[in-house]
This record gives C-alpha cells, structure tokens and sequence, in this order.
C-alpha cells in the first residue's frame, strides 16, 4: 500500500514528508533542461549547481516565482519526478498532500493540483504554508489563545494568527529571501557598476547580511563583472551598505507583519504580549531580523527550532492524522 | 420449451437483481444524505488531531530533522 506524502512546494527549496518515515528529501527547487528536447537533465542540488553556468541548450530555471507558479509544465515535470524518486508508481498511488502560499491564486491552485494528480497521486490536497508551519512549529493551536506565526519564505511573507485549530487572520506579502538577493543585486550595480549573480548575491546575505547592526559586521569580497569594462572585477562589500541595500525589502516584510497585527482581534492581540510571535522560513534567518521584528512591534519574537523544516513537518503530521484534519485543507472550506 | 422457460426465468433473475440492488443504492444514499454531520464531533476530532498528546510523532520528527542539521553542520 502506498505511504501518502507531504510536499512543501516553497520558491526556494522543496522538502517531502513520506508517512510512517518523515523528511525523505530537501533539496532546491531548480529544475535543468535541455532546450531543445524538453528533457530533464538534472533536479535538485545537482540542477542549482548549474544556475548561470550552463551552454546556450541548457536551461536551469526555478519555476516558481514570489510564491507563484511561473512555468506549469517544468513545475508538473519537477512534481512527477519527485513522487517518481519517492516510490509512486501505478499500482502505488498516495495520498498527496502540497504546501503552498496562502496567496496562491484560482488558477495556480487548479495547476498544482491537477499537476500532482496526473503525475500519480490517488488525491492532492493543498494546505496553506502558514498553518503547516504554525503545527511544525510545535505551536499549541488548539487551544483558545492567539498563536503568530511569520513565515519568510523564499518568495513571499506570510503572517497568521491562528486559534482553535484555525486561521483567524492571515498576511501575505510577495517579498521573499529572493526578493532580498534582488536587492543586493542591484546595489552592487548602481554603487559598484558590477554585475553579479544571483548565487553571489544570496552567498553576500549569508555572509555579511543583517537585518540591524551586529557584533558580527564584517565586510566581504565579492567578484563579478565591470558593467563599463566588461571585465571580471574585485570589489569589498560593508556589511553596513548591504544592510542598506536590505533595508528596504526588510521594512515591507516588517510591514506585512504590523498589518497582520492590526486585523488581530483584540483578545487574541492581547495574547501575542505574552506568547510572542514565531518565525519560521529561510528569509528568518537573516541575521537581526527577530531583534529588529521585535524592536518595531513590541512583541517577543522567538525563532522556531527548525525554521526549514517547519512547513513539511507540519504537513506531514497532517498526513499521519489525513481524516481527522481534512477540515483544514484549501479544497475542503470551499 | 425447457430453452425458452430457462431464457426467461435468467431475464426475471436480472430483472430482480439489478432492482434489488438499485433499491440497496437508493437506500444507502438516502440514508447517508439524511444522516445529519456531527460538527461537535468532527471539530472535537480535529482540536485532539492538533493536542499535544498527538503531536508525539511530530516532536520526534524535530528532533530527528535538529540531528540531520547538526550531522550536516559538523
């Protein structure tokens, strides 16, 4: 019998949950293809070492953008491929189960589903990200009391409160750790004239990015190409300028947050003082950002323990309890 | 005569099957349709699903997921 799964479908990486086992895969969410033929090279770890380096037949792409679905065909491939390695086959068809942004649209919903449907699965369900992360947070939503979660994924921002098992308010914003690559991407081409790539980019907000000032502000070299020369060229990043260059992108996540808050009714507003506000995702891992989240709401905020698993996990204790959490599903409150 | 009264006794013998057998369908559908939804149960169902007894399995998943990136980091 075929052990039903959860997927957690994010911009950045995508991470399967199988039943009875747990996480059974994490990896990036690029897919290689060879342009011509429309065949599959490569997925995965071995498809991102690829981005901006391939000949002019190769394509390395992610094919979802701001949490949305640009390409539906490679995004249909890349899920047939993953229910492939994770064991389905015709006479083993699973539950699936997909985590998605909670501003996905109509048609991005459809696309997903029916994507997972004709690569295999007996049944695809869609669950929002927020409400996946706030039980693989480990967060006591059953009970009557307000529980924030913050989830900065790689292409968008979501806020929820939830109570009793449910969403009572909900934030989406379309920033993302990607939309803060973006950011340091063109700094260093106005400041600097340099052009660099996106993985230099997200290398430079590993290193030395920050959301506020740190003991641990340093600078960085970074190379890439003189946009009058067109020569490859060395330049030295502050830590201070890329906080510069973040700052902006940062304030619109923080934003998302306070707007989520303000749509809080008050009783539950008022638990959030004591029990804080909890981040989860890729993008809460730049460096500041709860120091700088808590500074500008006034609330505690507390990094969850697994911050990249949360959404997967959490999906994937919907799948060992299918039945009796259905109610959560997209397709089930419609 | 023995081929014409065998013919006709399978016909009365299909004819009773696929009418009992719709009248099993229209009963249970009836049935099921008239059965009313016990939403205390169903959300009572769903707060136990998400309690912190049930979420035993999840917490040993965090950990094991904690080791992976520890193992990974080391």
């Amino acid at each position: 019998m075929a052990r039903d799964l959860a997927i957690d479908l994010g911009t950045a990486n995508t991470l399967v949950y199988k039943q009875g086992e747990g996480i059974i895969m994490n990896e990036p969410t690029v897919i290689a293809k060879n342009r011509r033929t429309n065949e599959v090279l490569a997925t995965g770890h071995e498809a991102w070492d690829m981005i901006g380096r391939t000949p002019s037949f190769i394509v390395a792409v992610r094919p979802l953008r701001g949490g949305a679905i640009t390409d539906f065909e490679t995004t249909e491939q890349m899920i047939r491929l993953l229910l492939k390695r994770a064991g389905v086959s015709r006479f083993a068809r699973p539950k699936v189960l997909i985590c998605v942004p909670s501003a996905i649209t109509e048609v991005e919903r459809r696309a997903v589903t029916e994507a997972t449907r004709r690569a295999g699965a007996a049944d695809a369900q869609l669950l929002e990200q927020p409400m996946a992360a706030a039980i693989g947070a480990d967060l006591p939503i059953e009970e009557p009391v307000g529980n924030m979660v913050v989830d900065i994924g790689g292409g968008t921002t979501e806020t929820a409160v939830i109570s009793l098992g449910g969403i009572v308010t909900l934030r989406a914003e379309r920033v993302g750790g990607f939309t803060l690559d973006e950011a340091i991407q063109g700094w260093v081409r106005k400041e600097h004239g340099l052009a660099i790539g996106e993985r230099t980019a997200e290398e430079i907000k590993i290193q030395i990015g920050s959301a506020m000032p740190t003991s641990a502000d340093r600078d960085a070299e970074v190379k890439g190409r003189d946009l009058v020369t067109g020569l490859p060229k060395t330049v030295v990043l502050t830590a201070v300028e890329i906080r510069d260059a973040l700052d902006e992108v940062v304030t619109r996540m923080i934003d998302s947050v306070k707007e989520c808050l303000g749509l809080t009714p008050p009783e539950l507003a008022q638990d959030l003082l004591t029990r804080g506000i909890y981040l989860v995702g890729g993008g809460a891992l730049l460096r500041g950002m709860a120091d700088r989240l808590q500074l500008e709401t006034k609330v505690p905020v507390m990094m969850s323990s697994q911050p990249l698993e949360a959404v997967v996990l959490g999906a994937g204790h919907c799948i060992e309890n299918y039945q009796a959490l259905r109610g959560m599903f997209m397709d089930a409150r419609r | 005569m023995i081929a014409a009264t065998s013919v006709t006794s399978l016909v009365f013998a299909a004819i009773s099957i696929s009418a009992a057998a719709t009248l099993a369908y229209l009963v249970a559908t009836d049935t099921r349709r008239s059965r009313p939804v016990d939403g205390a149960a169903q959300f009572r169902r769903h707060l136990n699903a998400l309690s912190d007894d049930s979420r035993e399995h999840l917490r040993e998943q965090i950990r094991i997921a904690r080791e992976q990136r520890q193992g990974r980091q080391a």
